[in-house]
């Protein structure tokens, strides 16, 4: 396996996002799948740990705690948050505080 | 560890996922009619008429309900013309207001300046519009004459309404494959994004496959394109048999019936492919007792796809792994062995088969119109087969009424 000469760029332990409203989540079997139908991309969770944390993810808790509470294995959490910034860069995650005012109300682009 | 090499950890490569099945599947295609305004002559689901079992539109809401609870994120409503349907924009609503996405085809028939600016207001509704030629002469061809201002101008509504992105989608064909660059510039026009598929020989398109199918030497071409082109067109898995000249190109790269794709009928019919309608591809029905997410995840005939397929005579080919033997409703349709080669592999070993004797299964349906219509295309009209010998009425009385005899032995 070819060893990265840069490591990828990941998310901020300290930071609390959370899934944009025009997200969908679905679980399966090997994690989850998320489709965004605002660029309607789809993506992979390709492990149940990661879908659970994605699924913790509330805009307010860190992402550590999110980890800690899905007892992420530290060898994992590397890996795990590169996945998370992806997410964040494809804004599938988002900083915004929860909308006010009803469910229609979805993330500004 | 990086995240790509999470991707390559046994457990998570998606292939297996996929070959196991999903919970719901991804790519679920609803043809909501039979009836049509055009006849195309490649139409994969031999549209025309509408079918009087149609499923009305308290089933269709009751099906999208279902939907709902799978977590089913988007459906791909097709036909016939869905648009024609009197409660198409109905049901439209009402699946983007039960969080169901809806991405639709259309010949452009009913994109109205009006329709597009509804279109325009919501990020839930993705629309395709089918044009199989950069000029009116090579796309009325195949669609019929006017079809290809219809697409054109439901193009130009979209546009104009602030609808961003919509699909031009193209069956890659024998006359079209050269004009590329010109469909490409087509969907720059109008801030849309090209769709390039496989033409099957389903449906219609059994027909008129040996026709219009692309040539061996213009895999190449096509081939070369998408390697130029691949990241801004969308294919699904159309091409992944062309994997064996060069490696494999974005998109789908495997065969996905009845694992994440699938098809509902306008009757409710479940297949496991939108190109494979056909008895022997039928899982079930949504309005029996399990409903849609009963035939998905029980049906005998999903379980058997999800099963590993045998590789056949492609098990000795070095391309394999990535071509896997190519599109299985494109083998059945043309009589091949279903774990052999496809019928256009690139290695060519479909060739002395496709020459050879093969029966190719009769259509188990047709939903054609019976008699030519005014926008019937010139290639429809000369596949239509004359009748041997006049129908012979229900009331006829002699006894030879309907007999053909046979040619006499010389
Ligand atoms: S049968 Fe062909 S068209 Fe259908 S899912 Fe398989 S590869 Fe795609
Ligand atoms: S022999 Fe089979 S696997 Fe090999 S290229 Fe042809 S169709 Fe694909």
């Amino acid at each position: 396996m070819p060893t990265p000469v840069q490591a990828a760029p990941v998310l901020d332990v300290a930071a609390s996002p959370r899934l944009a409203r025009s997200v969908s989540v679905r679980p399966e079997r090997f994690g989850a799948l998320l489709y965004d139908f605002r660029t309607r991309k789809l993506m992979f969770l390709k492990s149940p740990r990661l879908a659970h944390v994605v699924r913790l993810m509330d805009g307010t808790t860190t992402v550590g705690d999110c980890m800690d509470r899905a007892e992420v294995p530290a060898g994992e959490r590397g890996p795990l948050l590169q996945v998370l910034h992806h997410l964040q860069r494809i804004r599938m995650l988002t900083d915004h505080p929860l909308p006010e005012g009803g469910p229609e109300e979805r993330d500004t682009p | 560890m990086t995240a790509a090499a999470l991707d390559r950890r046994p457990e998570n490569r998606l292939v297996d996922h996929f070959e196991q099945g999903l919970e719901a599947p991804i790519c679920l295609t609803w043809e909501l009619t039979y009836a049509c305004n055009l006849s195309c002559a490649h139409c994969l689901s031999s549209s025309g008429r509408r079918d009087p079992r149609e499923l009305t539109t308290e089933q269709c809401e009751a099906v999208i309900d279902e939907l709902q609870r799978m977590g089913v994120f988007y459906v791909n409503i097709g036909g016939g013309e869905p648009t024609v349907r009197p409660d198409f924009w109905h049901l439209v609503d009402y699946a983007v207001a039960h969080q169901v996405g809806v991405k639709f085809s259309t010949n452009g028939v009913r994109i109205t300046p009006e329709n597009a600016r509804r279109l325009a207001a919501t990020d839930y509704v993705d629309v395709q519009v089918s044009l199989d030629g950069a000029t009116a002469e090579v796309n009325d061809y195949i669609r019929g004459p006017g079809s290809y201002d219809t697409a054109l101008r439901a193009l130009a509504n979209l546009h104009e309404a602030g609808f961003r992105d919509a699909k031009v989608s193209v069956v890659v064909t024998r006359q079209n494959v050269g004009q590329l660059d010109e469909f490409k510039a087509i969907a720059d026009r109008y801030g849309a994004t090209l769709r390039l598929t496989r033409l099957r020989p389903s449906g219609r398109g059994a027909d008129v496959w040996d026709e219009l199918h692309v040539l061996p030497e213009q895999q190449q071409e096509l081939y070369r394109w998408l390697v130029a082109h691949g990241e801004d067109v969308l294919t699904g898995d159309s091409f992944f048999h062309l994997a064996p000249l060069g490696g494999p190109l974005p998109g789908l790269n495997l065969c996905g019936a009845g694992r994440v794709v699938c098809l509902i009928d306008p009757i409710g019919d479940v297949y496991a492919c939108p190109f494979a309608i056909h008895d022997e591809f039928l899982a079930g029905n949504v309005l029996g007792e399990g409903g849609f997410a009963g035939v998905w995840r029980d049906s005998g005939l999903f379980r058997e796809l999800r099963n590993p397929q045998s590789a056949g005579a492609c098990s000795s080919c070095p391309f394999f792994d990535s071509c896997r033997g190519g599109c299985m409703a494109a083998k059945f349709f043309t009589g091949l062995p279903m774990d052999g080669p496809d019928p256009e592999c690139v290695l060519g070993h479909s060739e002395t088969a496709l020459l050879g004797q093969r029966s190719v299964p009769p259509a188990s349906q047709d939903h054609s119109r019976p008699f030519a219509t005014r926008n019937e295309p010139v290639l429809v009209q000369l596949q239509r087969r004359r009748p041997a010998a006049p129908p012979v009425s229900a009331c006829a009385e002699s006894p030879l009424a309907g007999f053909q005899p046979a040619p006499t032995p010389r």
